[in-house]
């Protein structure tokens, strides 16, 4: 072809269409059943997806799955006869601001790590339109297949995009597994999905939530109140359906991460690897979101048993009161 | 007499008043022109041919692009660019890098050893090697009493067979030297002609001494395509003419008169600087008026450029060559009414001495090499009689400039120049006449014998016609599959060839494309295919008259008529639009007239009605235009966007509601994902470990089995940062740091983002079906990366521009797996680069802690895949040289630096991949990991680039004893005999840890 201008004068137009068109050509479906991980924050949820995240054989979602609607926590609701619907129902309306922000989180001591996110909203669409015009769904999962595929390849410095075999999506949304109805849907769509649900030790879950958003959980009998849903939820959804939802604990993964993270691996169906017990960001390594000031990489032991430091004996005596035995049966299931 | 006038192209506006003369001396002329420069060109061809009855034109008879053809055309340029290799070439570095591109590699590689003697041995070949049939033939059919041929000197020119075939026959011979530089700066002058009209003494020493033209041959004539700017008068006044450009009259103007993109490339980038100091130094240059005139074949670079600003202006905005009087009067009268001019390196500077205006120039550091680097620029510049004012220094120009301005009266140096150089018969001697006067008085003289071809021509005939028989003259374009734009031109040849009628049409497209490629298309063709009009028949539906006006002979084609398929052009559409408008105008194929209709602008939905304003000048105010074809756009953007067109706009939107996802615009969206790349890239300054041998030897699988290491930036394809060819180490000038990317930049990545990267088109030709990859990558995004790179360094060596490069193209190329993490090394394969140990020190000094990698193949294993894979090949015993030449450098050079080379066999790589990755890895100081063990394309498996078809993926351990499969035992045995003990040799020297 004879296209002779230098490449790198083409006008901004050009090129964008240019780049994703390469992309539309060379589109990656994404059909593979989804692992959610999912309960109260201040859990380890964001330390679970990033240590799935640099694994070959996953689709991570590195920020929080957003596709629930109205709200983040709830399942989406597809309605088939609504095609018009699907994608507006799914796509993360703040999408556009993430692909202006340099922050990976608001968080203050970890906002200091900065990551890329190279992603078009608009491409985004028309994958997701050319996914649909290749085969017209015919189920919910369909169309969250055509969205997932959308939204990783609009992605384009997604670096775990093209290693095969793929064996799982992963996404993480806080509070969606504190309805069972939630996660009753969510597993209707994904017959063959895992909901992965966190338990964390209340007195350490309490000295780190309510550190990290004060006005929130300050009030010790409310935030505990959540934290028992949550954990009442876990366990029920355990037992209600079984190999299908895996309860972890905060403290083994942190405190055992091998042993944990090869747990996981196992019940989702991937190969161990080293890359597994690394916190990364688009396999970029990445700091801890904690609630403390972070200076390294990697998973923080010591934050298992920090809250010593921060709670005193009454506030200690009150959360083993409201939380019964609830941590000790979740630790049994785990 | 008759005179045969041999042209290059149809540009003959200078030589017109020559040819009026001799035409009203009786003479009878037939222009004969290889090709059609433009449409104003082949116009005036025409009106000259209306003009004068004994003037004809005609389209030079060509021949088949053959083997034997190419091959002497490969030797021409051979012998062109050995010239560059002598002594006075020495400080001409980009004269010498222009003669290189099409030199053969063999004379580059054989004249490193004596230049001189290579080029008196190819000079005699080349002497001997008899005129193609078709030139014979034509020179027999029209019999002329004198035969004219220019410019002659182009590099490679297939003139020199228009010389010697006239010579052979007896026929007198003129060679009128065209232009001032012709002599100095092209290829050389072949055959000795009868007579050389040159300008001036300084030329006739040219000749003489460059050429080995006799001096009792060459008549000093001065210069005749210079006399018309001893007659012209300004067509404006002073206040006429600042008021049409937009400048203050009652300042100075200084005039900017661009060169040609070879001698001052990216001047777009310059001027604007230049403008900005000189104002920064105050007083008469901060009031001054400043007119740039870009240079006609570049000056769509110029649209964009941010200059618009009080009392400067780019004017004419759109380019314009001097072809009719309203554009020369547009010429003339910006050097006439300018107070000074400025330019680099042009015959624009020989006109306004001419025309009597101080003419300066700066010694920029970017044009130091076509500037002081051309051997014509020094006699500007001469200090005995040189017409230039120039500024070493910034400064130094400044005040010679803001001296013009102020009207401070120079030193004559502008007559003594045009004395010397322009007429030096006598500033009232007309040159036309002269020439003319000296083509009669060549024609008076009896006719010369016939030359004889030299004793040894059947002998060297012969072998250059074996040479070309073998293959390997094949040009670099042959392996170039055809394109649907190369069909339309073949056509299109075929028909203009044939003296049968053409019936085009009706068009069976929609109606955008009938205005934007098809009727262009069709105008072009009758352009310049001289003839071709008056055959052609082009059918249209009713009511579009004005759109097909001026084209073809009429609309009812007569039987048995040829076809032109409106298919062909449907198929190139995106090819034409996408061709480079900067790029001369004989290679553009859209080919624009302007419509005459309606007034105003248009305003409504995007469509037909927009394109038939456009083409009548007016502004189209459009909406709907994002679901326009982007081709479309790009021609009404590139073509059509300045006068006599019209611009095509979108209307402003109503504000409607914005669904999330395009709450940016594209472009909105496009400048934050870039931003958001330039913000986060990543450093590269990792050291390089260059694989390279010669091909088939197993590079591309080692190189493959590097790709998703987690430590490694690995380059996934062959690297082609070299130039002239990719195997060179590239020529990095660090005094001219706008040549840089250039130099380096890899053209290819903007092909395989559009269609894919297939490591071998060649299965793809064949019906095959590669494994074709994604490849998502801006060079736009590289160049702005690589450019931020070495804003943030000093760049002090080689090092710091590669790393720059390296930093643009990893984190350019947006769908990387593998840009993240602590890297230990870059790791990159270039076939043959190390073949040359010249090559192999250039990268070690650029590369202190860098590793050359190199594979050395079992030459039985070897030849057969080689041979399988390209006929180039196919010759065993020059087969096995190459392979010989390649493991003969790999020793060498693992032996003179045994720390930096590691030399490692195919086999082993086949037979023992773990281990074999394992060694290489620790000497590397990367980790081995499961990553080395599979071939990967950024980090998708791959299939093996075999010569044998090939269903899997990883490595094929097989491959290493296949050749008992395919060779015989001759063959192995006469691959072992010529080998000898080498590939035994080089075994041990693996992995010297």
């Amino acid at each position: 072809v004879a296209v002779a201008v230098p490449a790198w004068e083409v006008d901004d137009a050009s090129d964008y269409r240019s780049l994703t068109s390469a992309r539309l050509e060379h589109v990656v479906p994404v059909g593979e059943p989804l692992v959610l991980i999912s309960q109260i924050q201040r859990s380890g949820g964001t330390l679970l997806l990033r240590l799935l995240d640099g694994h070959p054989e996953c689709h991570v979602d590195p920020y929080e799955l957003k596709i629930g609607h109205p709200k983040k926590h709830n399942w989406p609701p597809i309605d088939l006869s609504q095609p018009d619907r699907w994608f507006e129902t799914l796509f993360f309306r703040g999408l556009g601001e993430r692909i202006r922000r340099t922050e990976r989180t608001r968080t203050p001591y970890a906002g200091r790590s900065v990551f890329p996110f190279v992603f078009s909203p608009r491409l985004q669409k028309r994958i997701f339109d050319a996914q649909l015009a290749q085969r017209p769904p015919e189920s919910e999962r369909d169309v969250l297949n055509a969205y997932l595929t959308s939204y990783f390849n609009a992605w384009l410095d997604n670096q775990r995009l093209y290693a095969t075999p793929k064996q799982v999506v992963v996404g993480f949304t806080p509070r969606l597994a504190m309805e069972l109805a939630n996660v009753e849907k969510f597993l209707a769509a994904y017959p063959d999905g895992t909901l992965i649900s966190i338990v964390r030790d209340p007195r350490a879950w309490y000295g780190s939530a309510a550190q990290h958003r004060p006005h929130h959980y300050a009030d010790l009998d409310t935030a505990l109140e959540l934290w028992c849903r949550s954990t009442d939820a876990s366990l029920a959804a355990a037992e209600r359906f079984g190999e299908r939802v895996l309860v972890l604990t905060y403290e083994e993964l942190v405190l055992d991460p091998e042993r944990t993270i090869q747990r996981v691996a196992e019940r989702i169906g991937i190969r161990m690897a080293p890359i597994l017990l690394r916190p990364t960001f688009n396999s970029y390594p990445i700091r801890a979101n904690s609630s403390e000031r972070v200076e390294g990489e990697g998973i923080l032991p010591g934050r298992a048993t920090a809250y010593r430091d921060a709670l005193d004996e009454e506030t200690l005596r009150r959360i083993a009161d409201l939380a019964g035995d609830r941590y000790e049966r979740a630790a049994a299931a785990a | 007499m008759k005179i045969l006038f041999v042209l290059e192209h149809s540009g003959v506006s200078p030589l017109v008043p020559a040819l009026e003369l001799l035409h009203d001396r009786g003479h009878s002329i037939t222009l004969a022109a290889r090709r059609v420069k433009s449409a104003h060109s082949a116009r005036e061809l025409q009106n000259l041919a209306d003009r004068c009855e004994r003037i004809e034109y005609t389209l030079l008879p060509s021949g088949p692009a053959d083997a034997l053809a190419r091959a002497t055309r490969d030797l021409r340029f051979g012998i062109d660019y050995l010239r560059y290799l002598e002594p006075r070439y020495r400080d001409t570095p980009k004269l010498r890098e222009r003669a290189a591109l099409n030199a053969p590699e063999w004379v580059q590689r054989a004249a490193r050893r004596n230049p001189r003697a290579l080029g008196r041995l190819l000079r005699a070949a080349e002497r001997a090697l008899p005129p193609p049939a078709y030139v014979d033939r034509y020179l027999d059919a029209q019999l002329p009493d004198v035969l004219l041929v220019t410019p002659l000197v182009d590099l490679g020119s297939r003139q020199a067979d228009w010389l010697r075939a006239a010579k052979r026959r007896g026929i007198r011979t003129g060679f009128p030297v065209f232009s001032w530089d012709n002599l100095t700066n092209k290829g050389i002058v072949r055959d000795v002609p009868d007579l050389t009209f040159v300008w001036n003494d300084i030329q006739a020493q040219e000749a003489a001494e460059l050429h080995g033209i006799p001096p009792e041959r060459i008549r000093i004539t001065g210069a005749p395509v210079a006399d018309p700017w001893f007659e012209w008068q300004p067509s404006r006044t002073r206040e006429e003419f600042c008021a049409e450009v937009g400048l203050d009259p009652r300042q100075p103007i200084v005039l900017y008169l661009c060169s040609s993109q070879f001698i001052a490339p990216n001047e777009f980038e310059f001027v604007p600087r230049w403008i900005e100091r000189l104002r920064a130094e105050g007083g008469v240059l901060a009031e001054a008026g400043y007119l740039v005139r870009p240079y006609p074949d570049t000056a769509r670079r110029w649209v964009g450029v941010g200059l618009e600003q009080a009392q400067v202006r780019v004017w004419p905005r759109a380019g314009e060559s001097p072809h009719d009087d309203r554009t020369k009067n547009n010429y003339f009268d910006s050097i006439y009414h300018a107070a000074a001019v400025v330019g680099i390196n042009t015959t624009a500077q020989i006109e306004s001495a001419i025309v009597g205006r101080p003419v300066h120039t700066v010694l920029a550091d970017e044009y130091r090499s076509t500037q002081e680097g051309t051997l014509h620029f020094r006699y500007l510049e001469d200090d005995d009689f040189g017409l230039l004012h120039v500024g070493r220094t910034f400064e130094e120009h400044a005040q010679a400039l803001a001296s013009s301005l102020r009207g401070e009266p120079d030193d004559g140096r502008n007559e003594r120049f045009v004395r010397r150089f322009v007429r030096p018969l006598g500033l009232r001697r007309s040159a036309t006449e002269e020439v003319v006067g000296a083509i009669e008085e060549l024609a008076a003289r009896p006719a010369p014998a016939p030359e004889r071809p030299p004793a040894h021509a059947p002998l060297v005939s012969r072998a250059v016609a074996r040479l070309a028989g073998r293959g390997d003259g094949s040009p670099p374009g042959e392996d170039r599959e055809r394109t649907p734009a190369d069909e339309l031109r073949r056509a299109l040849g075929r028909l203009a060839g044939s003296s049968r009628p053409v019936a085009a049409g009706p068009w069976s497209g929609d109606e955008i494309s009938e205005l934007l490629y098809w009727i262009p298309v069709l105008r072009w063709a009758q352009t310049v295919h001289i003839g071709l009009r008056e055959r052609l028949h082009v059918r249209h539906e009713p009511g579009r008259e004005a759109w097909y006006a001026g084209i073809g002979a009429g609309s009812d084609p007569p039987d048995g008529a040829l076809e032109l398929l409106p298919e062909l052009v449907l198929a190139a559409r995106p090819e034409l639009a996408r061709q480079d408008p900067s790029r001369r105008i004989h290679h553009r194929l859209v080919e624009h007239a302007p419509l005459a209709v309606g007034a105003g602008d248009y305003r409504g939905p995007y469509g037909v009605g927009a394109y038939l304003a456009i083409l009548a000048g007016r502004r189209a105010l459009v909406s709907g235009i994002e679901d326009a074809d982007p081709d479309d756009l790009r021609v009404a953007r590139t073509y059509l966007a300045d006068p006599p067109f019209g611009r095509l706009e979108a209307a402003p939107r109503k504000k409607q509601k914005q669904t999330a996802w395009e709450r940016l615009a594209e472009t909105e969206e496009y400048a934050e994902l870039m931003r958001m790349r330039l913000h986060h890239a990543v450093p590269v300054r990792e050291p390089l470990v260059l694989i390279s041998q010669v091909q088939r030897s197993g590079g591309t699988l080692l190189s493959q089995l590097f790709d998703g290491h987690p430590e490694m930036h690995a380059h996934p394809h062959e690297l082609y940062i070299g130039k002239p060819n990719k195997w060179d180490w590239p020529p990095l000038d660090l005094s001219d740091p706008g040549s840089w990317f250039a130099t380096l930049y890899e053209p290819l990545v903007a092909e395989w983002v559009e269609k894919g990267y297939v490591k071998d088109d060649t299965a793809r030709r064949k019906g095959g079906e590669p494994d074709v990859f994604p490849f998502v990558f801006s060079p736009k995004l590289q160049r702005a990366i690589f450019d931020r790179a070495i804003e943030e360094r000093r760049v002090e060596r080689e090092r710091d521009v590669l790393d720059a490069y390296f930093a643009s193209y990893f984190n350019a190329w947006l769908d990387n797996q593998n840009l993240s993490g602590p890297k230990q090394a870059v790791v990159a394969f270039t076939p043959r680069l190390a073949m040359e140990l010249v090559r192999v020190e250039r990268y070690l000094a650029a590369y202190p802690d860098g590793l050359l990698v190199s594979v050395v193949r079992d030459p039985r294993g070897w030849y057969a895949s080689a041979r399988g894979h390209r006929k180039y090949y196919a010759d065993l015993e020059e087969a096995i040289g190459l392979w010989r030449a390649s493991t003969e450098a790999a020793i060498e050079a693992a032996a003179r630096w045994p720390d930096r080379v590691a030399v490692l066999s195919y086999e082993e790589l086949l037979e023992d991949t773990e281990g074999t990755m394992t060694r290489l890895a620790a000497r590397i100081g990367i980790a081995m990991t499961p990553e080395l063990l599979v071939p990967t394309f950024n980090s998708r498996p791959i299939r093996a680039n075999s010569s044998a078809a090939v269903e899997r993926t990883g490595i094929i351990a097989e491959r290493g004893s296949a050749f008992r499969e395919t060779l015989s035992a001759d063959e192995i045995a006469q691959v072992e005999r010529l080998a000898g003990d080498l590939y035994e040799r080089a075994t041990p020297v693996s992995f010297a840890t």
